[in-house]
């Protein structure tokens, strides 16, 4: 015959777990103890804890309240993306339209840009000189 | 007192349901949710605020018409994976302190009642403290599968359904469970009585 089981076997198999149970066919001592514990722990799982009544019906009142909120908000929650998706298509329309065509500049006077060029190729110094001949100049 | 649950909620979800409405419903399951949040999660505020993620949740899902062979369990499966995801967000938040005086008056009030002498409901309310304690010890996934099974009696099969593990899984974790509440459940399962093993030459 095999060793009489522990209180932590019989805890294992009252929990789905632990060793086979058929040793408690032919051990009236194991059968005993798991019958006394099967008891104990009917009343554990039958146990009904009383909970504050006011608690309850508050919190029944906010699952509404949410459930409702939801509900009334459900048109604006889905009008929101349809409005900016919208804002997005005017966006990218906006933002994909052609550059404007470059404006030609002015045309420079005929008149004038001879003289400027006259007076560069006339210089005898280069433009950029004539800061370092300021450096030297005893005026 | 504010009146509760003055009218129905104008939701057809009856066909999703085996009988009568929402309203119905939640009144059902509320306490029952309530209790598997309360003791998933330790305080009361959170467990609040998960019933009614829960029945929320639940109420969305029901908008669509889907076939519930068992509306409990799949209830039961949304107030789980949302305390689950409360835990893990808690795992952030070391600086709440916990438990709060509220919590503690409810944790006396919960206390199985019925027991016939005043000793037992003693030991009762006390063993109630220490569980409640040692479930928060243990992992979320070990608190949840120990919870179902100690408090709802659920089959591992149907614990692994509910959580979306295996069982072989279900039963690493119930075993880690009982392993860290060993002396409590022999306390609780046998009291005053002289350890087996000791005694009688246990297996062990």
């Amino acid at each position: 015959m095999k060793a009489h089981f522990t209180d932590e076997e019989l805890i294992e198999m009252l929990y789905g777990l632990g060793p086979d149970g058929g040793h408690l066919r032919e051990c009236e001592w194991c059968r005993s103890r798991w019958e006394r514990l099967a008891v104990r722990r009917k009343q554990v799982v039958e146990a009904r804890p009383e909970l504050p009544v006011d608690l309850l019906a508050r919190q029944r009142e906010a699952i509404r309240e949410r459930i409702q909120g939801r509900t009334q908000s459900g048109f604006s929650s889905r009008l929101a993306p349809a409005l900016a998706t919208l804002c997005l298509v005017v966006a990218a329309l906006v933002l994909s339209r052609p550059a404007p065509e470059p404006q030609p500049t002015r045309a420079a006077n005929g008149g004038g840009l001879y003289t400027e060029i006259y007076s560069l190729v006339e210089s005898p110094e280069p433009l950029a000189a004539e800061p370092i001949y300021g450096l030297f100049d005893n005026d | 007192m504010m009146s509760v649950m003055a009218s129905p909620l104008e939701v057809p979800v009856e066909r999703s349901l085996p009988a009568g409405d929402f309203d119905r419903w939640v009144a059902s399951e509320q306490r029952r949710i309530f209790l598997l949040c309360y003791r998933m999660l330790g305080d009361r505020d959170e467990a609040d605020t998960a019933v009614q993620d829960t029945f929320l949740k639940a109420y969305k899902a029901l908008r669509r018409p889907i076939e519930l062979e068992d509306p409990g369990k799949w209830l039961t499966r949304i107030a789980v994976n949302t305390c689950l995801d409360r835990l893990r967000s808690r795992a952030w938040k070391f600086w709440q302190r916990r438990p709060r005086q509220q919590d503690e008056e409810l944790l006396l009030m919960m206390t199985p009642a019925g027991n016939p002498s005043a000793e037992d409901e003693v030991f009762a309310r006390e063993i109630g403290a220490r569980l409640a304690e040692a479930l928060e010890r243990l992992s979320p996934q070990q608190r949840a599968v120990f919870m179902l099974k100690h408090f709802e009696d659920r089959r591992l099969e149907e614990i692994a359904e509910i959580l979306g593990l295996e069982v072989g899984t279900v039963k690493a974790h119930m075993a880690r469970a009982l392993a860290r509440l060993r002396v409590l459940l022999r306390d609780l399962y046998f009291r005053g009585e002289p350890a087996a093993a000791a005694e009688n030459g246990g297996r062990r």
